[in-house]
């Protein structure tokens, strides 16, 4: 198993483990660029976002709990979601592959 | 400014969930489509005294308590008037205010069969005959013995979390108002029934964009295991942290009043797509929305809920003119900053010295409101 850097922790709202790209959301215009599979990341989420949300494989979100949007649509889901990552949307690149670990409230990138 | 005398224990109860729905969403309140510390300090300018108002003529046009709550449809759109005490109740006393909460509490127990304040995660709503009912009355598909279980298990988890954005979409936030998640009911083999109800969803008169929407109603009855932990809360939040999609053993969906089931997977991807396609031509619709025409979405939302009560009363459901003018003419005061500054302590900190002093509050709001500084005109 290769080693991962841990990128970000937050809390765990939805368990699972999602591997894919990074998408940065931060309004309705930005959804253009979600592709299936991608991670959605945001400040929050809302149901406008809707489209995002359900092509993505994971979400992280900077603020909310486990009560948040983000963290109840995720387990409605049934995808993995972090959320409480503070600077999720400064540390995180549109694009950078990164797995989201929804067990234990961590983003985390490939090392090396 | 009124006294607070004694309060009902229950009433503090109730809101002390209030206060922990607060604390376990570390103080952020949802925003969207506004912030919903801002709306309730709308609403408390109108809709308990309303309320208030409408329960009051019911009792005189000689309803009974059984017959009142049910006309509220469901507990947890009663529930969510617990958290209208986050700002004092315009326009009522003290003994009005108490005794509007206290009636709530009543309420909620008529459809709550067992633990009124979901305390061990369970909304139990039916009695187990009226479940073996349900499980007799519609087909279920059974996931393992079936070739597409991986595929069954998606959709109806990507319809379930559909649905839920739905709600939340045409409830303008507070999704609750759309669905009622009840259970876990126990049934055979340690197996649980998990039951979602959806409903009003073509809500015509407050969204004419939804003419196209299908169904009112959808139900879905979810068999899991007994390893599966999931539960709901007084609010109707589930309070799973399993990913419980992945254990759905079995399970039916029901479409309309004429309860339609659909059963295969081509059937519930053209549903899930419907709801999907209305939720995007509803952010269409309301994409130039102002604040002041949320403010009038909100207004026209609330009186809504209460359209079979004034149906009842031979009333008509909408709100009168003068209160939307009223409605555009007040402005938010420093109230709401300092709640969101006590809300804001819940970001670090033990919780239960905030939920405490957030229970404290709400009490003082619901037992010892101030003069209503707006409610002077008579509509």
């Amino acid at each position: 198993m290769s080693a991962q850097n841990i990128l970000l922790q937050g809390e765990p709202a939805s368990p699972g483990k999602a591997t894919g790209k990074a998408r940065l959301i931060f309004a309705v215009s930005d959804m253009d660029k979600m592709q299936v599979g991608d991670i959605l990341v945001a400040p929050m989420t809302n149901p406008q976002l809707t489209a995002a949300i359900l092509k993505a494989s994971a979400i992280v979100t900077e603020i909310g709990g486990v009560l948040s949007h983000a963290a109840i649509v995720s387990r409605e889901f049934g995808i993995p979601c972090v959320v409480f990552a503070k600077g999720a949307t400064e540390i995180l690149k549109d694009g950078m592959e990164v797995t989201v670990d929804g067990d234990n409230g961590l983003v985390l990138q490939e090392s090396g | 400014m009124g006294t607070m005398g004694s309060y009902s224990k229950r009433v503090a109860k109730a809101l002390r969930q209030a206060a922990i729905h607060i604390v376990d969403d570390r103080g952020e309140p949802p925003q969207w489509p506004m912030n919903i510390v801002e709306t309730l300090w709308y609403l408390s300018k109108y809709y308990p005294f309303e309320m208030h108002r409408t329960i009051r003529r019911l009792r005189e046009r000689g309803l009974s308590e059984k017959d009142i709550a049910e006309l509220f449809i469901t507990p947890t759109r009663l529930t969510y008037v617990f958290h209208q005490s986050e700002f004092p109740i315009e326009g009522l006393t003290p003994e009005e205010g108490g005794s509007l909460f206290e009636s709530f509490m009543d309420f909620v127990a008529h459809f709550r069969k067992e633990d009124i304040y979901c305390e061990k995660s369970r909304n139990i709503l039916k009695e187990d005959d009226q479940i073996q009912k349900d499980l007799q009355a519609y087909k279920f598909v059974e996931l393992e013995t079936t070739s597409d279980s991986e595929s069954f298990r998606s959709i109806v988890g990507k319809l379930n979390a559909t649905m839920w954005l739905y709600s939340e979409f045409i409830q303008a936030g507070k999704h609750p108002y759309s669905h009622e998640f009840h259970g876990p009911y126990p049934i055979s083999n340690g197996d649980q029934l998990l039951i979602r109800h959806y409903y009003d969803l073509k809500p015509l008169e407050v969204w004419p964009y939804l003419e196209d929407v299908p169904y009112e109603i959808i139900t879905t009855f979810e068999v899991y295991g007994s390893e599966t932990r999931i539960g709901y809360s007084f609010f109707n939040h589930s309070e799973s942290t399993s990913s419980f999609p992945q254990h759905l053993k079995r399970f039916s969906v029901v479409a309309g009043k004429e309860g339609s089931p659909v059963l295969d997977i081509g059937g519930l991807a053209n549903l899930q797509r419907k709801f999907q396609a209305a939720i995007e031509q509803g952010n269409s619709y309301v994409a130039d929305f102002t604040k002041s025409d949320w403010n009038r979405k909100l207004l026209e939302l609330h009186f809504y809920y209460l359209k079979p009560h004034k149906e009842v009363l031979g009333d008509p459901w909408e709100p009168p003119d003068e209160l939307y003018d009223f409605v555009a003419s007040v402005e938010p005061d420093g109230k709401i900053g300092e709640f969101m500054t006590l809300v804001g302590k819940a970001f670090a900190g033990p919780s239960e010295p905030i939920e405490q002093e957030l229970v404290n509050l709400f009490l003082s709001n619901v037992y010892s409101p101030p003069e209503s500084e707006y409610l002077s005109f008579d509509w």
